[in-house]
């Protein structure tokens, strides 16, 4: 049976082309937020905003977007909706903004949303690139919070700010640091590759 | 060249729209974000000087209980319990560290302390603001400075406990404490 267009979109997104474990996209954000699930899940709301409206934006505009300034495009788009997240969590949301607050400012960086907007949303219509931006919000955040669920289990003993290890248990704080992360990271590289089947050429 | 007029005048007019778009969005939630700030602060001050509070009587509980004096640098609070608060800030690990500690009528003994703005590592420094941390201090002394101990080691009373993975950070708090200490007499002697 052959996949139409939007079932292929999405499978890409959340992972045959996922932007983590694929395209190795979005490194630095997912280490550094991902020592605690609420973070984690925070941070992946917003780059999955900021991902829709920029897909939104540009494929909206693709056809009028001058193509020798189409990266100065992204950027202001990409900017501009990340200084709005970074209002509204301040104004609606001020402990998730006391949280995370330093890492919203980041999201610009991100560079899955640079590397969609360059690879997909300038070349695709609105409902594509809406799907293609979902999914691609989808698998960063899932990836989040697979990664933080194994750190702040082994590093805090909660999960979601819940104690889940007995108090015996010693707390491994290299898993709570930068380390764990490349750790864990790491090793969920390895096994998705594995299971995928995609090896180096 | 019309190629590039064009280019320009679509960056031209992407930027102000964007930008107005930005300007909307900042008049309307600057009033709520310094409303927020507001509450922090009446938050903070009543949490070092130990009154609970909840959402709906805290403007009530704030200024039933605390009376704020002076102003800039001489800045400090009265509570109805006998207590006296100054703000202290310092640099943290990663940047600057807001707060209130709540002293005792002798000035030497910390009666609570709490934290108003710090942006230290998510997760990891920023612990300095849960209460297993902050819940050593009162009752400690500045005997006659405090002093930063590993992780359940404290014993005399001006030691506090570091959290692991988060030394620097409680030791950059401990020597904001300290540093401001020096100034709290001053300011209560000068009234």
């Amino acid at each position: 049976m052959a996949e139409s267009k939007s079932v292929k979109t999405i499978m890409n997104g959340i992972w045959r082309d996922h932007p983590v474990f694929s395209m190795l996209l979005g490194i630095c954000s997912a280490l550094a937020v991902s020592n605690k699930i609420e973070n984690a899940i925070a941070m992946g709301a917003g780059v999955t905003f900021v991902l829709l409206a920029t897909g939104i934006i540009i494929s909206l505009l693709r056809k009028i977007i001058p193509k020798q300034v189409r990266m100065i495009v992204y950027m202001i788009t990409i900017a501009s909706f990340v200084i709005i997240v970074d209002r509204v969590l301040k104004a609606y949301f001020p402990e998730i903004s006391d949280s995370i607050g330093p890492y919203v400012g980041l999201i610009i960086t991100n560079c899955i949303i640079m590397g969609r907007a360059e690879g997909f949303y300038v070349a695709n219509n609105l409902g594509q690139s809406f799907l293609d931006a979902l999914s691609n919000g989808f698998a960063y955040t899932y990836t989040l919070v697979a990664v933080a669920a194994v750190r702040e289990l082994l590093g805090f003993g909660t999960l979601l700010g819940f104690q889940v290890m007995p108090d015996f248990m010693p707390r491994w704080v290299v898993m709570s640091m930068a380390p764990g992360a490349f750790f864990v990271l790491g090793t969920l590289i390895w096994i998705t590759k594995t299971i995928s089947g995609q090896t180096e050429d | 060249m019309i190629d590039k007029i064009k280019m320009v005048l679509f960056v031209l007019i992407l930027g102000t729209i964007l930008s107005s778009a930005l300007i909307s969005v900042n008049t309307f939630t600057t009033p709520l974000i310094e409303r927020n700030q507001a509450v922090k602060l009446q938050k903070t001050v009543l949490s070092a000087f130990g009154y609970s509070y909840d959402a709906d009587n805290l403007d009530e509980m704030y200024n039933k209980n605390i009376t704020a004096l002076g102003e800039g640098e001489t800045l400090h609070y009265k509570g109805e319990n006998g207590l006296i608060a100054f703000p202290y800030k310092g640099k943290g690990f990663q940047g600057e560290i807001t707060g209130i500690i709540a002293m005792e009528a002798d000035i030497q003994t910390i009666s609570g302390l709490a934290i108003l703005s710090q942006v230290e590592t998510p997760g990891l420094g920023s612990r300095i603001g849960e209460e297993s941390f902050l819940s050593q201090f009162p009752g400690q002394k500045f005997s006659p400075e405090l002093v930063f101990t590993s992780a359940g080691n404290a014993e005399s009373q001006n030691e506090i406990d570091g959290i692991s993975g988060a030394t620097l950070s409680s030791k950059a708090i401990i020597n904001i404490l300290n540093d401001n200490f020096a100034g709290f007499k001053n300011i209560v002697e000068g009234e």
